[in-house]
């Protein structure tokens, strides 16, 4: 596929999420103090072009975002780094080394902190999320597998996963 | 007061439940989908916040359980017939009755013996698990070598992280083998070749001690980085301080082998390099670069070529990257690079007009292009 400019934004923009996704987990075990960096993702959402926004509203609020992140953590920093980062970011989703905190012991709490959790979800919601998570199933698949129907699946999966977000960000 | 902070906990769990529903459902949405999204997203600053924790939960669960699976073989055959460990052990509930109490309020999958059935598949997991944590940490495969379990290697581009029975975690990078050998009185871990990042748990009656060649870096409860070179071994410390020895051959008296012991203490923040020739005095180290390498990511500050690029083989097979010259060997750079993408370096120099590159085969050669440019018309 040739580097064709959509192909271009949409790399920047995955870029953009690795990089976004890489400041949560620090802000996660850190506690970074973010409400300054939340107001400005927000101004800047509500700053813009909303016909934009509602075409691919996710990517518009990861650019946004990552952008504020960037613009908050160069300010903090005094000096700038090199970076040179490539195409290969594409395959930055499934790189567990860049998805996760580096520090070992948090990745460590993180597992013992998602096995726990696990075991006080009950059965099939914690089934779903781990074949849906672990194996890569979609919805019509572990709604095969576990007998129930898509919807109940997919609405296992949200509260899952709504369980989970509090396990790892609020304790 | 307090009834305040509750309600405000209340709304952010709501919305990071919408949050999480949104994310599903965008997926596939309709125009009017995704306008009412944005609509929601724009009705609280906490709304796009929540977005980005749920898709960043969304990627750790996703990962997390990749780097150390759960059995499904205990459950899958149907969703009823659970592998009943022990009928009289209830780990779950005799364990947290709180936190079980706090999480089904709402009585969702509700009946009492769904909750029972799935403490006891997670018995049936955890079993497992309480035997694997120890051993492997993450990796989704457990390679530790067959015939001396104390051995650790890895192979080219492959990382991996064990914890040891003392709690103390080492994160092995690529080409890097390591030997462990703990006894009542003391952790020995033996670094034959490459790079690893110790996690110390404390224990201040068994010193933890690694051994590269004839250099000792010894902790009793720290982080420290030690790195194996052909010409040095490299010391980092993250936390705490650590006593690096080691010996230096008595250049005099050859015959007698006699050795001279050189020690120096380096703490939080200094990096010291044991060449052949002795200890270097601790240099400023920016911690936050210690132990980058877990993330497949190379920082170099002021490194030669030469350095950069062996670094890269440490990850990658093909391509091999050659530099040819010592000027351009010992040229020094700065740089966050991605591990497994040699490219962004070929990309990165190519900006260099006094460069070449030449490809044959697998092997990409690096040179200074014969004449035409001045150099001190050109950066550096």
């Amino acid at each position: 596929m040739p580097d064709s400019l959509p192909k271009r934004a949409w790399i920047i923009a995955v870029h953009y999420q690795c990089e976004l996704h890489r400041f949560l987990v620090r802000r996660m075990r850190r506690r970074v103090d973010v409400d300054d960096l939340k107001q400005e993702i927000y101004m800047r959402l509500l700053r813009m072009n909303e016909d934009e926004v509602i075409k691919e509203p996710l990517a518009f609020l990861y650019t946004v975002a990552a952008n504020a992140v960037c613009d908050h953590t160069i300010a903090e920093r005094k000096h700038s780094q090199v970076m040179v980062d490539t195409n290969v970011i594409e395959d930055w989703a499934n790189d567990s080394a860049a998805a996760l905190p580096d520090d070992l012991a948090d990745r460590m709490n993180l597992q013992r902190q998602l096995r726990k959790a696990l075991a006080e979800l009950p059965q099939l919601q914690a089934q779903a999320l781990v074949l849906h998570y672990q194996e890569g199933l979609y919805r019509d698949e572990i709604a095969r597998r576990l007998g129930l129907s898509p919807k109940s699946v997919a609405k296992y999966i949200a509260r899952g996963k709504a369980r989970m977000r509090e396990v790892f960000w609020e304790e | 007061m307090d009834k305040i902070l509750r309600s405000a906990k209340r709304a952010r769990r709501e919305l990071a439940d919408q949050a999480a529903e949104w994310l599903i459902r965008l997926e596939a949405a309709t125009p009017e989908e995704k306008r009412a999204f944005v609509k929601w997203l724009k009705g609280s600053k906490d709304a796009p916040d929540e977005i980005l924790l749920a898709k960043s939960t969304d990627i750790m669960l996703r990962q997390l359980l990749r780097e150390q699976p759960i059995d499904l073989d205990s459950y899958t055959s149907s969703e009823n017939n659970v592998v009943d460990l022990d009928g009289s052990q209830d780990p779950v509930s005799q364990d947290g009755p709180g936190s079980e109490a706090a999480y089904f309020e709402s009585p969702r999958r509700g009946a009492r013996s769904a909750l029972a059935s799935s403490a006891k598949w997670i018995l049936a997991t955890s079993v497992g698990l309480a035997a694997a944590i120890t051993l492997v940490i993450f990796g989704p495969v457990f390679l530790r070598d067959a015939v001396n379990p104390n051995l650790y290697s890895t192979s080219v581009g492959e990382q991996r992280s064990i914890e040891l029975v003392d709690g103390s975690a080492v994160a092995i990078n690529a080409k890097s083998r390591l030997r462990v050998s703990y006894s009542k009185a003391t952790r020995d871990i033996y670094l034959d070749a490459g790079q690893a990042l110790f996690t110390v748990a404390k224990d201040a009656a068994r010193p933890f001690r690694v051994h590269v060649g004839s250099s000792v870096v010894q902790a009793v409860g720290t982080k420290f980085d030690v790195r194996r070179s052909a010409d040095r071994v490299s010391v980092a410390v993250v936390e705490g301080t650590v006593q690096v020895t080691s010996e230096v051959a008595h250049l005099s008296s050859e015959a007698a082998q006699v050795a001279l012991q050189e020690a120096i203490r380096v703490t939080a923040g200094e990096s010291v390099n044991v060449l052949a020739t002795g200890i270097t005095p601790p240099a400023p180290v920016d911690v936050m670069d210690v132990g980058v390498w877990q993330q497949r990511r190379l920082v170099f500050r002021d490194n030669t070529l030469a350095e950069i690029t062996d670094e890269f083989a440490r990850f990658n097979r093909t391509p091999h990257l050659r530099v040819e010259g010592e000027a351009l060997r010992a040229r020094r750079l700065s740089g966050v690079f991605d591990a497994d993408a040699p490219e962004a370096l070929l990309t990165y120099l190519a900006a260099d007009q006094t460069i070449s590159f030449k490809r044959s085969g697998d092997e990409i050669v690096i040179a200074l292009r014969p004449l035409t440019v001045r150099s001190d018309q050109v950066p550096q």
